[in-house]
């Protein structure tokens, strides 16, 4: 994907710096009330504002020489950004695409003809005709001497830090200092592991100052919390007085630490960063449908991590999200089919859902918010071929229902108060099919509470239903295609086996009505399936010839919507294999 | 002589320190040796002073139904001439009838050392049903018989020696059944041969291969299985391990791949592991037993007799005169053996070996069968026993047709199928048509080829290398002799071995056991060498030590050439298979029909008997 | 385009095409070897170590490197000096290192919660060692890995390596702060950069 594309598009509409963020919105009322989520008023997303690099047309553009090569970039662009075009960005520290400009580290010094000094290139904006040179001996030295100045209160305890691997300035010493140290002073102390808020933890000794996690509370939540204390050697990030750093986007701070000053507290000593594979996909957290890295090593899931997508969130996403791996959780997995507590064979338990379905007499379809476009629409499509009257079996309609987590917190920066990454989509499949209206949560769960069916389809585990409602499922047909242990998969009398999110390829529809794609981090395994291929076996099961397949689904809404990297990801399953973030550039 | 001293108390000295250590192999020589030099020690023959100074060979007349007239020599053994006096058979014993003395018996004046040959027959008529001279009184020895059968009969070949009359010669007419004759001999030399030389004699060799390879190689090899017999902890050299592998086959899983042919898979090992036995039926390991006289001294005809199964029997299963080919024809059913192993196995590697261990057994059985015509060509006959009696009555094989020694040698090699013609097992490529046999079924196949290795050196032996003999005529049948040819190869062995021996003990500290004790040897070879010629060595010695010492000497020699064979195996590299190939068509095959044509034309100029135009 | 194929004939002499000196050289030289070593006493030139034979001690044939069982150093207190910085499982080409890692609540910040070695998986190359930035797995126990009944005694865990270690003085990061005060003094001969 290309960044310099659509932040051009996206350059409008600015956040405000240092203001508060707005009201979260309130959960909304249920009945009586449009429940798709759309993004609030003039809401866009959060990308930093001045940030043209390749020309746009119609705008004004500078040529430059950098390197003894020509550029054409947009005006306004600064020469960092410019050198970026020809290739790798001059190295540096403070400088971040989604942040203001400090130009305190003093890494990205360039030689600018004409110019007496060396200057740093994120704060110089390009003119015609500027010649730079980024690795000139000049440059080089002063390229070393600014590392060895970064590193000389630095502890060095690569060992114990969990930045380790993915850490810019370890990235920037082999790249370009790689001596041993001339300090022979003691280095100045300051505290380690200090616990500034609710999911961060300090470690001042290891900071650069770089003040990248300073700007980020001041410019994106606008919160800010952090700021510099001290001075000369013993200058270090501290939290303002009397507050912690406990913005919901606070772990985005971790992200732009380009060493490990500021550490996760969930991801804390977990596991070396370089042993963990990424894996593009979007955030199943809210409606908003951020673009994330899941990252994962032997089917487990150690952390999610924002991923830059300026059509959505820029290059940030809310700590409520990161901790959606939770439900990925390999204890509570659910392995094989259960049929009244037995564990079956997926085939004999196939069998006996199109048994008890055809015979049941009032049914009810749950569609899923939480589950992919494909999976809805294959229950939509499953709902149809029961209506629909054949030889030997009277078709019956069933009630459709859409279900999904409840609603929570919003704000208007990225998160939203649907906690449901698929709602769009759930209610288009439900709504698509020919019959009811769809109704909601509380009806059903009146209903269920009250025998209004002998059968009823759930699509996902998710979802809060009242006891009594769970209750009233252990003596009727109740089918629910789980990929773990919730309450509402444990009260199901039919449990079939599917994978989660991290295990397949799919879309979600988010409230922008933009296509979102999640991709497999591993195969399931034993006998999970996507939940469009469990609802096709149960279809053919029935007697239907022809039933597309998840890959097909996916095929189809690739096409539909001219999604080219989607369309990309099912004719190559390749491209879907994970990265190991050892051999990724690393992040910082 | 300071020096010769010297050595040899450094010899005594090196001796004594090493005397715990003193191997195997040299322990048997020296024992052998000295149990030669101590039978040798007897007094020397001399003439009797029984006034009858003649002896008659052989020594007793045995005839059965079927024998055709034979040849009787009479001997002068005094020191003065002798008259002979008329050659009948004595009217007084009961059959005397049934005998008759050919014309070719003459009286007359023999010199002393003098033999006088001609021919006695019997009337085996005359024998058949009870007979014309019944005894009167029924109950002494009388044999009541059928008409149909043949009744026992006794005579004596008289004669007069200087008018006295000679003790003369005992006949016998006997018609010994077909279980006394064939059966029950064949049945003990069989045990013999197979339960007490072959297999244990295979057996040892899974551990020689190992040990022999390992001592090649600088390592140590098995060394490590114990027989643990009350508190004593048997190490012997890791001798033991033969038994412990033989226990863990007997009791490994006996597995048979899904998809084999079962029967097949099954029969394979014992088709592999059967004709490498039964060709033995045809390999002499002695010359003849002589049933009745194992005590004394006989003469070269009562042997030849006892080997005709007159009164004795030869030291062989089966004589057969087609004796070479029955080899051939039994040896090439091996290849079935592994040809169905191959292909029962349902394992492509296996079915590769199997192929190639066709081809290649194919291949070489043409080599081997033209290299044997040029033996048959100088020796005129196909049967072993023969072969190895025209061996010692003129030169060994080895001496005679070198070529194809070579040449037998090699082929023989490439019959076995081990190194350097392992291809069929080649088990660092394919790993051959066995791979898939486990336990005792592929013990057989191990075992089969270790029993083939023998073979090839018994024949080997019996082909080129005088099979029981000694050379030179040193063990003849009624003892030892040493014919000038012999006193030479003593001296010049002696001294060889002697001076090498030395040489190598002096060499350093490593060889000085080895070298002492081919030193050793050496001089116990000079030793011999001038008894002999003080006293010529000529010794007669029981029947039986004859024997015995033939057997002992044929089993030596089939021991080293197995040794040969390993040393051989674990030296040279594996062929490839063009290479195997073009070495048998392109080399062994041209090679052998030279040697053909160049023995024919040999022989029909130098072998008078040969030459029908002479 | 063609291959061009450059054909060189083997120089044969009429001795190495009838092959048979060649090969009697090479049967020479093996029964050399083999006489002598079967006829000397301690058997010539076999270098064999004889393990396992009474008298005979393993450690007297450990060369001064020796790769043994690993053990963990300990720290002045005590603790394990490890800081599950992962190095040695991430280089561990058999994988059989097995870390997870815990807060210490000190100055040394990280420390193993588990520390699982298994033996039987493991290769015995060292590289665990070399890659240890604070000395605190070590292969000197000049102890062979000795085999045993069942698997799970051959996985060892932090407590059974810790039992083999002792106090490590090295410096190194690994000592958390407070190694800055016991760093030496840089060499000066690795100061300059003569880039």
């Amino acid at each position: 994907m290309s960044n310099h594309d659509s932040r051009s598009t996206s350059s409008t509409i600015p956040p405000t710096p240092g203001t508060l963020p707005p009201p979260s919105v309130a959960p909304a009322p249920r009945v009586g009330m449009d429940p798709r989520p759309h993004a609030p008023e003039g809401w866009a997303p959060p990308v930093a504002p001045n940030r043209p690099a390749e020309p746009t047309e119609g705008q004004e553009t500078v040529t430059l020489t950098i390197d003894g090569k020509e550029v054409t970039v947009a005006k306004g662009t600064n020469v960092l950004e410019a050198s970026g075009l020809l290739g790798e960005e001059v190295c540096h520290f403070c400088y971040h695409q989604g942040l203001s400009i400090a130009a305190s580290c003093r890494q990205c010094l360039v030689e600018i003809e004409k110019m007496g000094k060396l200057q740093p290139s994120c704060q110089v904006p390009v003119a015609e005709g500027m010649v730079v040179h980024t690795s000139s001996p000049t440059v080089l030295k002063a390229r070393r001497e600014m590392l060895e100045f970064t590193l000389k209160n630095h502890p060095i305890d690569c060992p114990i830090c969990d930045k380790a691997g993915e850490c810019t300035l370890q990235r920037h010493y082999m790249a370009h200092d790689h001596q041993l140290t001339r300090v022979d002073v003691p280095k100045i102390r300051k505290p380690k592991h200090k616990d500034i808020g609710r999911e961060i933890v300090l470690d001042a000794e290891r900071c650069i100052l770089c003040s990248r996690c300073v700007r980020f509370c001041e410019e994106i939540p606008g919160t800010a919390e952090l700021t510099m204390s001290w001075r000369g050697d013993h200058e270090q990030i501290d939290i303002a007085d009397g507050h912690r750093l406990d913005n919901a986007y606070s772990i985005n701070t971790v992200d732009i630490c380009p060493v490990g000053a500021l550490t996760a507290k969930d991801f804390r000593f977990a596991i070396r960063a370089w042993e963990l594979h990424a894996t593009p996909t979007t955030c199943n957290g809210c409606a908003t449908g951020c673009a994330v890295e899941l990252h994962t090593k032997h089917e487990q899931a150690y952390r999610v991590v924002p991923r830059f997508d300026p059509a959505v969130n820029g290059h940030w996403m809310c700590d409520e999200g990161r901790y959606t791996y939770k439900e990925l959780d390999p204890q509570a997995r659910v392995h094989r089919a259960e049929v009244d507590g037995a564990t079956v064979p997926l085939a004999d338990a196939i069998a006996t859902v199109a048994t008890r379905l055809t015979k049941a007499r009032k049914l009810a379809v749950v569609f899923s918010s939480s589950a992919t476009n494909e999976a809805n629409d294959a229950l939509r499509e499953l709902a149809e071929v029961l209506a629909t009257s054949v030889k030997g079996r009277e078709g019956i309609t069933a009630t459709r229902y859409v279900l999904g987590h409840p609603r929570g917190e919003g704000d208007a920066i990225l998160r939203d108060a649907d906690k449901n990454p698929n709602t769009n989509g759930a209610h288009d499949a439900a709504a698509g099919s020919a019959g009811d209206v769809d109704k909601h949560e509380a009806e059903l769960a009146l209903e269920l509470a009250g025998r209004a069916y002998d059968a009823v389809l759930f699509l996902d585990d998710s979802g809060e239903l009242s006891e009594v409602a769970l209750a009233g499922l252990a003596n009727i047909t109740s089918v629910c295609l789980a990929s773990r242990r919730t309450p509402l998969s444990s009260a199901c009398s039919i449990v079939l086996p599917a994978a989660s999110w991290a295990e397949i390829l799919g879309t979600y529809t988010n409230r922008q009505g933009l296509l979102r794609v999640v991709q497999p981090a591993w195969r399931p395994e034993h006998d999970r399936k996507h939940r469009a291929d469990l609802l096709r076996d149960l279809m053919l099961a029935m007697g239907l010839r022809n039933v597309a397949t998840a890959k097909e689904r996916t095929r189809l809404l690739a096409d539909e919507h001219e999604h080219a990297e989607l369309q990309a990801l099912v004719t190559d399953p390749k491209a879907m294999r994970p990265t190991l973030l050892r051999w990724a550039n690393m992040r910082g | 002589m300071t020096q010769v001293t010297s050595i040899l108390s450094s010899l005594a000295e090196s001796l004594r320190r090493h005397a715990g250590v003193l191997r195997s192999a040299s322990v048997l020589t020296l024992a052998v040796l000295l149990g030669v030099l101590s039978t040798a020690c007897g007094e020397p023959p001399t003439a009797t002073e029984d006034p009858v100074a003649v002896r008659t060979e052989p020594g007793e007349l045995v005839f059965h139904p079927d024998t055709r007239p034979v040849a009787v020599s009479l001997v002068n053994i005094s020191e003065k001439p002798v008259v002979i006096g008329r050659v009948r058979v004595d009217e007084s014993t009961p059959d005397w009838v049934g005998f008759a003395v050919g014309d070719d018996a003459k009286p007359g004046r023999l010199a002393p050392g003098e033999r006088m040959t001609f021919h006695v027959g019997v009337d085996s008529g005359y024998f058949l049903g009870s007979g014309d001279v019944r005894p009167v009184v029924e109950a002494e020895g009388e044999q009541l018989v059928a008409d149909d059968e043949y009744r026992e009969g006794k005579a004596r070949l008289a004669f007069t020696v200087d008018g006295q009359d000679h003790g003369g010669m005992p006949i016998r007419f006997e018609d010994p059944s077909w279980v006394g004759q064939y059966l029950g001999p064949a049945l003990v030399k069989i045990l013999l041969l197979v339960m007490g030389f072959i297999m244990p004699l295979a057996s040892l060799l899974t551990w020689m291969e190992r040990k022999q390879s390992a001592m090649m190689q600088d390592r140590l090899g098995p060394n490590m299985a114990a027989l643990k017999i009350g508190g004593a902890n048997l190490r012997l050299w890791g001798i033991p391990h033969f038994i412990a592998d033989g226990v863990k086959m007997l009791f490994k899983e006996d597995f048979i791949p899904r998809k084999a042919h079962r029967a097949l898979y099954s029969a394979a090992p014992l088709f592999a592991f059967i004709p490498a036995l039964v060709v033995f039926a045809i390999v002499p390991f002695g010359d003849a037993l002589c049933y009745d006289r194992m005590l004394e001294p006989l003469s070269a005809a009562d042997v030849a007799q006892c080997a005709d199964g007159r009164g004795g029997t030869p030291l062989q299963i089966a004589q057969i005169d087609v004796g070479l080919l029955y080899y051939f024809a039994v040896a090439s059913l091996a290849t079935y053996g592994t040809a169905l192993a191959g292909w029962s196995s349902y394992n492509k590697w296996a079915i590769l070996g199997a192929l190639r261990a066709s081809a290649q057994m194919i291949s070489y059985e043409v080599a081997i069968g033209l290299t044997i015509v040029g033996a048959l060509l100088v020796y005129g006959t196909l049967e072993p026993h023969a072969l190895v009696k025209a061996q010692e009555s003129s030169y060994w094989g080895i001496a005679l047709q070198p070529l194809a020694f070579v040449l037998f040698f090699t082929a023989a090699m490439a019959e076995t199928k081990r190194a350097p013609f392992d291809l069929p097992e080649g088990e660092s490529e394919i790993i051959g048509y066995f791979i898939e046999y486990s336990g005792m079924r592929f013990g057989l196949f191990f075992l089969g080829e270790f029993i083939e290795v023998i073979f090839m050196s018994a024949m080997l032996a019996t082909l080129f290398l005088g099979g029981w003999g000694l050379p030179f005529g040193m063990l003849g049948p009624a003892g030892f002799s040493s014919p000038l040819m012999a006193q030479l190869f003593l001296f010049g062995a002696g001294a060889g071995l002697t001076v090498m021996g030395v040489a190598a003990w002096r060499t350093g500290k490593a060889g000085e056991l080895f070298g002492a004790t081919v030193a050793l040897v050496g001089i116990i070879h000079l030793f011999i060498g001038v008894w002999s010629l003080f006293t010529g060595w000529g010794t007669e010695i029981p029947h039986i030590l004859v024997v015995g010492l033939g057997m002992i000497i044929w089993g030596g020699k089939v021991f080293l050439l197995c040794g040969v064979q390993l040393l051989i195996r674990w030296t040279l590299p594996r062929f490839r298979y063009d290479q195997l190939m073009s070495l048998g068509w392109k080399g062994l095959l041209p090679l052998s029909i030279a040697n053909i044509v160049l023995t024919a034309i040999l022989v029909y100029l130098l072998m008078p008997g040969a030459n029908p135009a002479s | 385009m063609t291959i061009s194929v450059k054909k060189v004939s083997l120089q044969r002499t009429t001795r190495d095409q009838i092959f048979l000196p060649a090969i009697l050289e090479g049967l020479l030289t093996t029964a050399r070897h083999f006489f002598k070593n079967t006829f000397t006493p301690g058997h010539g030139d076999v270098e064999t170590i004889r393990y396992g034979e009474p008298g005979v001690d393993v450690k007297d044939y450990y060369p001064e490197r020796f790769r043994g069982v690993h053990r963990l150093m300990h720290r002045e207190d005590g603790s394990v000096r490890c800081v599950a910085c992962m190095c040695c499982s991430t280089v561990c080409p058999a994988r059989c290192i097995y870390i997870e890692a815990e807060d210490r609540r000190d100055d040394a910040e990280k420390a193993p919660r588990s520390f699982v070695i298994d033996e039987l998986k493991c290769v015995v190359c060292g590289f665990c060692v070399e890659a240890c930035p604070c000395d605190a797995i070590r292969m000197d126990t000049r102890e062979h890995w000795i085999p045993t009944e069942t698997r799970a005694e051959a996985v060892l865990g932090k407590v059974e390596l810790m039992s083999r270690g002792e106090q490590s003085v090295a410096v190194q990061g690994g000592l958390g702060a407070s190694y800055r005060e016991q760093a030496p003094k840089a060499d000066p001969r690795f100061t300059h950069d003569p880039r």
